[in-house]
């Protein structure tokens, strides 16, 4: 990815793509990640996670992020155009209101300038107490706001949450908070740029006379120092926007007398630098730098927000763990379980009176068979003891009955002896195959299941299987 | 870099062995012989490299004529391996002796030998037939003793492998715990000098990776918990409208969400274990199982009324949520007064208690009705209860069992028991100040520092046949 965007979409993009991502086996998410991590050498942990970011492949979609920013960038836009209209609006309805008489200085710093700044004030003093730890998104009255209202819509729009039940510590709270602060902030500035501009325009092609009064019995000496007051700040920088004492005097309107002659109203205009540096330094300037300020403290509290994610967390995990590898790679497919072939329609042998005996890897001990005809075969006869066995077998008998141990596999060894047996027995004596238990048990079923599978891959019907009853009859 | 070839008759649980040393839940494992075909390898490697490899090998079918082929082809004693790589080269193609050859070309190659026997059953001389062949490869031998039936002929057994092994173990596939597999590590080491500083190595690893996967489950669960607090459900009613119904299915819904939220945690858990196969399906764990939200759960896995109150009043979290929400909840979820209670605190469950309803008016002529979050003041416990027994389970089972998962609890335990008092009243702390300011990176790390050292706490509990916890669920419920 080129284009460097916004950590807020990015974290939007990576909170849903990890999202998304943790389906998968954690071995093979930290296998892909750790491969990326290894060669990591930055150790600012959001640093990991964006060169990470840029590092993985992924769809080269990226939705979320591209639509938070939209819907950000729209929803600034508008209270940015919002407050400019009503700044324009209310500024040029305020400066034009009292119609003929001069405009009241008093009710139109009032009105442009203190009003909004006791609400500046009330903000910062929320910035203060989300400062302080406590929650100041829920303290926060809709009606206080228009950052408020727009979060709202933000949330709404982005299909982000900052608004949850999450309390003031949580990433996310913080971050809607100063994402409230950067709405409302936009708007005061709007409202302020509108408010000057209407100014602007209204100097320019309009006579504007400025004045006071009030009902109350004030000096205007006193009055002169509160204009005073609020001018202090430009003062010295330009003293024609600050009033002198002369001024303030000469301005001063009684209803009844109203102001006449060319000079007064031309000296009643020359207000207008003050009003205009007012509403600059007490309006435009805090609002622009509780912005900056807020702006900041949002930057940094999406980077908390990007990082203080679970998702994120068990990343950064993944970057930094090494890869111990047990040797899982391998995927082989379980075999399905072969049907257990039935154990109970197998016969089962009791008496072995009329049956040559064979005992492999001597599952039964001799003094348990009282039968003549007995030969002992193992895994360990050699070639020759097996063909004097085969070759000594009377042939009387029209059965052969080889006891084997159930408890152990049937090996393709012993596969191997029953062919030669059949050869040397020819096709007509049957084979019957006995697993026995232990000490001379009957066998377990599963284990008969098994000898009588492997012993069917023959396909020889005159070779088979057969319970064992005991020694009942000798 | 050592390799260990797994050889031994079939059914004796080799293939088992590799599974649970590799942590490898996809090997086939069966109960019919001759399931593995071809020989397998399992390398283990840190960061990419190797340290040893496992070979899983189909067992020996013909050792009998493998024998008496060498036996035969014999000039004097000292050239004996070239006579078994003499075999293998001639033999290679030939179907009868496939097996065979598979098992024996890794320890031509050099690998060390890894003979597994069924100690649970008897002991038969047919079995030195194999026990030479391994001798005549000449490689550094160990013979392992798994025991897969009820039988104990250990004795027969040790006593015919001391002649042809340097180092006989008992080790048993299914039920080896962490200490026992690095023990047995460690004595592959024993086999060679060379080998040694690669399994050290790997049996640092290993214990590392065991401590990383600790404290990543923990995370999950202090996570998941967080993320089940934060939970509420909101709905827009119109002003005349009754909110109770709209209110049930909120609850409801949140409930659910929760539950779900656990469920993702206990995925994740098993994910970390490398047990990503064992679907919830594969569990039969009469515990775990049990409903987030249902009076035996909350009498297993919560504090008792006291306990609560001693917990509560010590850091002062009685005052985040009210006294009310405490005793209310509390009172009826003693582990002794359950019997009494069953009915009231089923209606408990569906209650506002759990979740407070709140309607908020609003000003487009609607209201806004609101569930939650969970206020509960057992909720937490009962949720790191279920999660320490769940991840206590998974830890320890074995990547060659396939049965399910079980638990059970005995008698009347209440596994919050078992939790220190100390650490009974960090959790509170932390799971205090999330409930009433959020989760700040500082408390999440509390948060998760107490699961963590909740998860290194063996549960205790009788141990009844098996060597793993069993946990039953007590009749009384
Ligand atoms: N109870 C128990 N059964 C085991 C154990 N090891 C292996 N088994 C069982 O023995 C059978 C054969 O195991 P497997 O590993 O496939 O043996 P292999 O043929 O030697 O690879 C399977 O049914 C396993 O479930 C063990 O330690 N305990
Ligand atoms: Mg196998």
């Amino acid at each position: 990815m080129t284009d460097r965007q916004p950590l807020l979409a990015q974290a939007a993009d990576i909170h849903q793509w990890l999202e998304r991502d943790s389906d998968r086996a954690d071995l093979d998410r930290l296998k892909r990640d750790r491969a990326i991590g290894q060669h990591q050498t930055d150790a600012d942990p959001l640093k990991k996670v964006l060169l990470w970011w840029q590092a993985i492949e992924r769809p080269a979609s990226a939705d979320l992020g591209r639509r938070v920013l939209q819907v950000r960038r729209t929803l600034s836009g508008l209270l940015l155009a919002g407050g400019l209209l009503i700044g324009v609006g209310v500024g040029s309805l305020a400066l034009t209101f009292e119609g003929d008489y001069p405009i009241n200085l008093l009710a139109l710093l009032g009105v442009l300038v203190l009003l909004p700044f006791i609400f500046l004030l009330l903000t910062v003093m929320f910035c203060l107490l989300q400062a302080f730890g406590l929650n100041a998104m829920a303290l926060l009255p809709h009606w206080m706001s228009p950052g408020r209202w727009t979060l709202d819509l933000f949330e709404r729009y982005a299909g982000l949450q900052f608004t949850g039940f999450y309390g003031q510590a949580d990433a996310r709270s913080r971050l809607g908070f100063w994402q409230v602060v950067v709405f409302s902030q936009l708007f005061g500035v709007g409202f302020y740029i509108g408010a000057v501009l209407a100014l602007v325009v209204l100097v320019s092609v309009s006579d504007l006379a400025f004045g006071w009064s009030t009902t109350l019995a004030v000096e205007s000496s006193s009055i002169y120092s509160l204009f005073n007051m609020v001018a202090f700040p430009w003062a010295s920088l330009w003293p024609a926007a600050a009033p002198d004492a002369d001024l303030v005097e000469a301005s001063r309107i009684f209803r009844l007398a109203a102001p006449s002659g060319v000079e007064q109203v031309a000296l009643l205009g020359t207000w207008w630098k003050y009003v205009l540096m007012s509403l600059l330094i007490w309006g435009f300037l805090p609002r622009l730098l509780l912005l900056l300020f807020a702006g900041w403290r949002f930057k940094r509290a999406t980077r908390t927000y990007l990082l203080e994610h679970s998702e994120v967390t068990a990343l950064m995990d993944r970057l930094i763990s090494p890869v111990v590898d047990l040797g899982q790679q391998s995927h082989t497919p379980e075999p399905t379980e072969a049907q257990e072939s039935g154990v109970s329609d197998l016969q089962t042998a009791t008496s072995f009176a009329d049956a040559y005996i064979l005992v492999w890897n001597g599952a039964v001990s001799e003094s348990e068979l009282r039968t003549a005809d007995i030969a002992w075969l193992s895994a360990s006869s050699s070639d020759a003891e097996l063909s004097s066995v085969l070759n000594s077998l009377p042939t009387r008998y029209k059965k052969v009955v080889v006891f084997t141990k159930s408890w152990e596999p049937p090996l393709l060894e012993f596969l191997d002896v029953l062919s030669a047996l059949r050869e040397q027995v020819g096709k007509s004596c049957s084979i019957a195959v006995v697993p026995v238990g232990l000490e001379s048990r009957p066998a377990e079923s599963g284990d008969v299941s098994v000898w009588a599978r492997t012993v069917a891959q023959l396909q020889d019907p005159g070779t088979y299987v057969m319970n064992f009853g005991g020694f009942t009859d000798a | 870099m050592p390799d260990f070839a797994v050889v031994g008759q079939p059914n004796k649980g080799k293939s088992s062995i590799v599974a649970t040393l590799a942590e490898n839940e996809d090997i086939a494992i069966s109960s019919k012989p001759g399931t593995t075909r071809k020989a397998t390898h399992y390398d283990f490697s840190v960061d990419g490299k190797l340290l040893y490899t496992l070979v899983d090998t189909p067992g020996f079918q013909r050792a009998n004529r493998v024998l008496q082929w060498l036996e035969a082809h014999v000039e004097d004693a000292s050239n004996r391996v070239d006579v078994v790589r003499a075999f293998v080269a001639e033999h290679r193609d030939d179907p009868k002796f496939a097996d065979e050859c598979e098992l024996l070309q890794p320890i031509l190659d050099g690998a060390g030998i890894l003979y597994v026997v069924d100690g649970s059953k008897p002991y038969g001389p047919e079995f030195e037939v194999e026990m030479q062949i391994l001798q005549w490869t000449g490689q550094p031998r160990m013979a392992l003793i798994n025991l897969i039936g009820e039988g104990d002929y250990q004795e027969q057994w040790r006593r015919a492998l001391d002649q042809y092994f340097s180092i006989v173990r008992v080790f048993n596939a299914m039920l080896a715990d962490f200490d026992t597999r690095t023990n047995l590590l460690r004595a592959f080491a024993e086999l060679n000098e060379a080998w040694r500083s690669d399994m050290e190595a790997a049996i640092k690893a290993l214990r590392s990776e065991r401590s990383r996967r600790l404290h990543r489950s923990a995370t999950e669960v202090a996570d998941a918990l967080i993320a089940c607090l934060s939970y509420t459900g909101q709905q827009f009613v119109d002003e005349g409208d009754a909110t109770d119904g709209v209110a049930q299915s909120l609850r409801n819904a949140l409930l659910q969400r929760i539950r779900e939220r656990e469920q993702r945690a206990r995925q994740q858990v098993q994910s970390i274990y490398r047990h990503d196969r064992m679907r919830a399906d594969e569990t039969d764990l009469v515990l775990l199982d049990i409903d987030l939200f249902s009076e035996e759960g909350w009498a297993l896995f919560g504090l008792s009324r006291t306990q609560l109150l001693i917990t509560g009043a010590m850091t002062g979290a009685v005052a985040g949520f009210g006294i009310d929400a405490l005793l209310g909840g509390a009172s009826l979820l003693l582990g002794t007064a359950v019997g009494a209670a069953v009915g009231s605190l089923g209606s408990w469950f569906a209650s506002d208690e759990l979740a407070k309803t709140k309607v908020l008016g609003q000003q487009l002529g609607g209201k806004l009705v609101q569930v939650g979050p969970l206020d509960a003041a057992n909720f937490p416990w009962v949720f790191l209860g279920r999660a320490w027994l769940h991840h206590d389970l998974v830890r320890e089972r074995n990547h060659a069992l396939r049965s399910v998962m079980s638990a059970q609890m005995q008698d009347q335990e209440n596994v919050m028991d078992q939790i220190p008092e100390d650490l009974r009243r960090r959790i509170a702390q932390a799971i205090g100040t999330i409930r009433k300011e959020g989760a700040s990176s500082r408390t999440r790390s509390q948060l998760q520092a107490c699961v963590e050292a909740l998860f290194q706490l063996k549960l205790e509990s009788e141990l009844a046949g098996n060597k793993r916890p069993v946990y039953e669920v007590p009749p009384a419920f």
